[in-house]
């Protein structure tokens, strides 16, 4: 016998539990992949370098910019700035693990850091909230399950190339949409969390409306500050009723 | 060669963002207030990135960019859809399912 049954052991394992929960995220990223993929050839990368870059930037935003970029000319210095601005809500989801990561060892902080996504941040966050603790193996697999998926689109993009017609014919845009939706919505529990969406929405629409080039990191920012201070004026306001 | 240093760039500044937080020699901690801030980053920032896809309309290349409140347009009608769908059932996947499907028959007229 191996060691001794667990307990209230969990009915699926966490690993598994992963996959499934990354499994539809996953899904609505492939046309994206196929896109990417595709765009990489017609900007003029050989294909090893297009899937190169799938492997190790791993950021479908800031790749397609920058493939524009490539394509019109762009200097080296501007396509930089503008992953750097893309990617920078990731800083965020950052400090929201540090405590978890520095119990960490080394190669898998790495690890960590390296499938960060915001589908990822999204699944795991999810699991927080239903589990109470933070599992290093889930976050884990999920990342590279969706890492996987990535590149194997990507490749089936650079392979096929221009495989895809209309974009918005399918719903692809759309899916995204609805993906974060639908993780956003239930998660919509409180006052203080109605106000961080609402607010946060309203920023993000502003920041669009002006092409501010910061937008999500601000929005995020401004509709944190929102619910923080929501949450703080519900406990002065508790603690003087009592 | 130039395409070279460029993905090595792009890589290191996308894995410099997720990183940066990581590192011990970072010298700084995270208290409870500011662990309540962080709290709301994912309905702040998820929220973010789904907002502009139904709230405003954009061409890729578009010089102005509008708002749409617009019933006819399928992004903003089946995006209010998606979220009343997602209030009731809760569950990610079939709000999804249901929300494309959505979309996509609002696309046809």
């Amino acid at each position: 016998m191996p060691t001794a049954r667990k307990p209230d052991s969990d009915r699926v394992s966490p690993r598994y539990q992963a996959i499934v929960d990354i499994a539809p995220l996953s899904l609505a990223v492939i046309p994206w992949g196929l896109l990417t993929g595709s765009l990489a050839i017609e900007a003029g990368l050989s294909p090893w370098q297009a899937q190169c870059m799938s492997l190790l930037v791993f950021a479908g935003a800031a790749q397609l910019a920058s493939l524009n970029m490539v394509q019109i000319g762009s200097p080296l210095a501007a396509i930089l700035s503008t992953t750097f601005v893309i990617s920078s809500r990731h800083l965020l989801y950052s400090a929201v693990y540090r405590n978890f990561a520095l119990q960490l060892k080394r190669h898998q902080r790495y690890l960590l850091a390296f499938v960060l996504t915001d589908e990822m941040f999204a699944v795991v966050e999810e699991y927080r909230k239903q589990h109470g603790r933070f599992h290093y193996p889930y976050a884990v697999t999920a990342g590279f399950t969706f890492w996987l998926v990535w590149n194997l689109a990507s490749l089936a993009g650079i392979v096929l190339g221009q495989v895809l017609g209309d974009m918005q014919a399918w719903g692809f845009e759309f899916a995204v949409a609805a993906i974060f939706i639908a993780m956003v919505v239930p998660a919509v529990r409180s006052l203080a969390i109605l106000v961080t969406v609402t607010a946060s929405g309203v920023m993000m629409v502003i920041a669009e409306l002006h092409s501010l080039p910061n937008g999500i990191l601000i929005a995020g920012l401004v509709g944190m500050t929102a619910g923080f201070t929501t949450e703080q004026l519900q406990n002065l306001r508790q603690r003087a009723s009592s | 060669m130039m395409t070279w240093i460029m993905i090595g760039l792009m890589a290191a500044v996308t894995f410099y963002n997720r990183y940066a937080f990581f590192s011990p020699h970072l010298k700084f901690s995270i208290g409870p207030r500011l662990q309540s801030l962080l709290s709301y980053t994912a309905p702040a920032v998820l929220t973010a990135l789904w907002v502009p896809i139904v709230f405003v309309r954009d061409a890729p290349h578009a010089e102005s960019k509008a708002l749409n409140l617009d019933l006819d347009n399928p992004y903003f009608l089946a995006g209010l859809i998606t979220v009343a769908i997602s209030a009731l059932v809760r569950k990610p996947l079939v709000t999804v399912v249901a929300g494309v499907a959505v979309f996509i028959g609002l696309s046809q007229f």
